[in-house]
């Protein structure tokens, strides 16, 4: 390994190599080949349609299933042999709500601070500052049975903060919520994400992922499809999209196409310049053809184009 | 700390769940209480509770005293003087109240001692009056022990004639020599191997076990209930991402479970030492070893985990592991003699009662109440309990590590 390689290795706390899982009696294969790095302190979004491998290969990174081929290190240990130290410097919060709904918040937390072995001088304080960071002071001691879908969300994710993990996996964590509940989870991942821990989220909602996470990988039929920084998957992108007052005229779009690459879509036009010209001489070339615009749009891929683009778009089991 | 905080989480779900407790602890009692009740008369007619019956003395002489002084050692019967019990209406007899009485089945017997009953060795002693509800066995039995009472008396009246006759036979003991009182000539022993039979069961001593089997076996719907619902919402994955021994989780279902069956054997117990006898019934007598008891209650608690665990893992939802469950145990109690007692069942069913592991615990239970028996008694039934209940547990595994796959 030179240098640079040992060195980039070294800021990884994830490395998974040629992971394959096939479940007995399955007819596919859940997971075929899957190599990915997950970079210390980042949050990775890990993408990919219902039944893609994303599950499978977070029960392999938690210790749930067993590794069948492959290697995954976590911050350099390796399942089976280090399964537990790699336990206890991770969490899952899983996509159901995973605690009790007939005891309360605080039963909750005390039991798995319990499983967590949480020195007793210690459990005030990791109580409260989970408590803190997911609000959940005021409904505490009322059964978890009681609670909106909003707090039962920030429950589990406080279940998950107790053992202060290096490596938190989310699974979903917004799924099923009114918008103030998901803003609240979302900037308090990012928070966490600021205080150095590394996370790795899974969610159907791209906009979230585009928000919160620096490295995206997508995975669809048990296979990788893409790993990359998200900021410079979404910047591949140079299409203009201009939404005109009044729809455009096939003489228009004639016109402009004969100088860029040019698509009406019903409400909007799809304009890409070639290199050189600048976005600005493209609206001034509108304008000069009398088309006012109603909404201006520039540039960059969004996360769901590029995801469709490469998963497909046919409905999945 | 892990196990510990297992074992509290395990009892808050059980305390919080009412259908739960109401399943463990409520519905032995109710059974316990009803069934001891509704069956008290026929229990106590096999069990050998003494039957009562009315006396008339018309004769008022000592030979007809000592007679009855002897009949009424029998353990199986209670001799009564009508004039005690009955009080004779206008114009009625006392004998007319006490024919009445026996007719209404309030009394097994009715006996009267004729007016000149041992004035003569062939004088008519006695008329016996039989109630509608007294089996014929109770009948041959009443008559044998006080044929017995008069073959004696008329033998010490042959005895004073032959010495009053034969003043040289007067240090001769006839009814020694004749055998009347000597209980040794006959050597009794009874059915059971290796100890002997103190008594029957009452109705209490058969319910109290019975129905305790039955509930320490209900444990299966709360635990089950629980395990189901910890692997459908996800909170047995969240568990299993955290560094708990595979060895805490199973401990940390079983030992509360364990506490919880053995919080149901004194309970139970209570209600047959205290409760019954304050509603009229018989009081439980609960034998001599405690360590015993200790002993057969822990292995069908041990048997009954193994198969709710069993039932946990292998039912998808809580529909059916409380349908699997509830049903398996009606079924177990039904083939082991707890819903009917085994000795009513026609032969073939009682040899079929031993596939019943609640067979088993019935089985220790009364040998320790019943029979005398202490740890060494009770030991098979609670071998093949613990066997059972291992095996089950060791199913259960089983099926566990192949659903983690």
């Amino acid at each position: 390994m030179s240098m640079n390689g040992h060195a980039a290795h070294q800021r990884m706390l994830i490395d998974v190599e040629g992971v394959a899982f096939s479940y007995p009696h399955a007819s596919a294969p859940s997971l075929v080949g899957v190599t990915l790095q997950v970079p210390k302190g980042s949050c990775f979004g890990l993408l990919g349609p219902n039944g893609a491998g994303k599950t499978t290969l977070i029960s392999l990174l938690t210790g749930l299933l067993s590794l069948q081929r492959g290697r995954i290190a976590v911050d350099g240990m390796r399942f089976p042999g280090d399964a537990d130290a790699i336990k206890r410097m991770s969490a899952l919060v899983p996509q159901d709500y995973a605690f009790y709904p007939a005891l309360t918040g605080r039963e909750n937390l005390r039991f798995f601070a319990g499983l967590y072995e949480i020195p007793a001088a210690q459990l005030p304080a990791r109580l409260d500052q989970c408590i803190d960071i997911c609000s959940l002071g005021p409904v505490l001691d009322k059964p978890a049975a009681t609670y909106s879908g909003g707090i039962k969300r920030r429950l589990n994710l406080a279940l998950g903060l107790l053992c202060s993990p290096r490596l938190l996996y989310l699974d979903e964590p917004t799924v099923g919520i009114d918008a103030q509940s998901r803003y609240f989870i979302l900037e308090a991942i990012k928070g966490l994400k600021n205080e150095g821990m590394t996370i790795i989220y899974t969610s159907h909602y791209m906009e979230e992922v585009e928000q919160i996470c620096d490295d995206v990988a997508i995975i669809d039929d048990g296979r990788l499809v893409l790993q990359e920084p998200i900021d410079e998957l979404l910047l591949g992108g140079r299409d203009v999209y201009v939404t005109p007052q009044r729809e455009p005229g096939a003489g228009l779009l004639a016109q402009l196409g004969e100088q860029l690459d040019v698509v009406w879509d019903g409400a909007r036009l799809i304009l890409t310049p070639p290199p050189g010209l600048p976005v600005s001489s493209v609206l001034a070339q509108l304008e000069r053809h009398g088309v006012g615009i109603a909404r201006l749009q520039m540039g960059g891929y969004r996360l769901e184009e590029v995801y469709l683009s490469l998963t497909r778009t046919e409905l999945r089991s | 700390m892990q196990l510990r905080a297992l074992i509290r989480k395990e009892l808050q779900l059980l305390f919080r769940d009412i259908h739960g407790l109401a399943l463990l602890f409520v519905m032995p009692v109710v059974f316990i209480l009803i069934m001891s009740m509704a069956m008290k008369e026929e229990f106590d007619r096999r069990s050998g509770v003494t039957l009562d019956a009315l006396v008339i003395d018309e004769s008022g002489s000592a030979p007809a005293a000592a007679m009855l002084r002897d009949a009424g050692d029998s353990p199986l019967f209670t001799l009564w003087p009508a004039a005690e019990k009955l009080t004779a209406g206008a114009g009625e007899t006392l004998y007319a109240a006490a024919e009445a009485a026996v007719a209404k089945d309030e009394y097994s017997f009715l006996l009267r001692i004729r007016p000149r009953a041992f004035e003569s060795l062939d004088a008519q002693v006695a008329d016996v009056v039989v109630a509608p509800g007294t089996s014929r066995e109770t009948s041959a039995l009443f008559m044998a022990s006080l044929r017995r009472a008069l073959a004696r008396q008329r033998l010490l009246l042959m005895e004073q004639g032959i010495k009053q006759e034969f003043p040289e036979a007067a240090d001769y003991d006839f009814l020694r020599v004749s055998g009347a009182e000597d209980d040794d000539l006959i050597d009794v022993s009874y059915g059971f191997q290796a100890r002997a039979v103190t008594e029957a069961p009452t109705s209490v001593q058969q319910n109290v076990p019975a129905w305790l089997v039955f509930s320490m076996f209900f444990v299966v719907v709360p635990l089950a209930n629980t395990m189901i619902n910890e692997r459908q919402l996800g909170t047995l994955r969240r568990i299993r991402t955290i560094p708990v021994p595979g060895w805490k989780l199973l401990a940390g279902k079983i030992i509360p479970y364990y506490f919880i069956n053995q919080v149901q054997v004194v309970l139970m117990l209570l209600v047959g030492l205290w409760l019954v006898p304050l509603l009229g019934g018989d009081r439980l007598t609960l034998g001599q070893s405690h360590v015993g008891l200790l002993v057969i209650s822990s292995a069908l608690s041990v048997a009954a985990l193994g198969f709710a665990i069993l039932v946990a893992v292998t039912c998808r939802s809580t529909e059916q592991a409380t349908t699997l469950g509830g049903a398996g145990n009606i079924i177990l109690a039904a083939l082991g003699g707890i819903m009917v007692p085994t000795y009513v069942m026609p032969e073939v069913m009682q040899s079929i009662t031993v596939v019943s592991p609640m067979s088993w615990g019935l089985q220790g239970f009364l040998d320790i109440f019943l029979r005398g028996g202490g740890v060494a008694e009770v030991l098979p039934e609670a071998g093949s309990l613990l066997g059972l209940g291992f095996l089950g547990l060791a199913a259960a595994l089983l099926v566990m590590r192949r659903q983690e796959l």
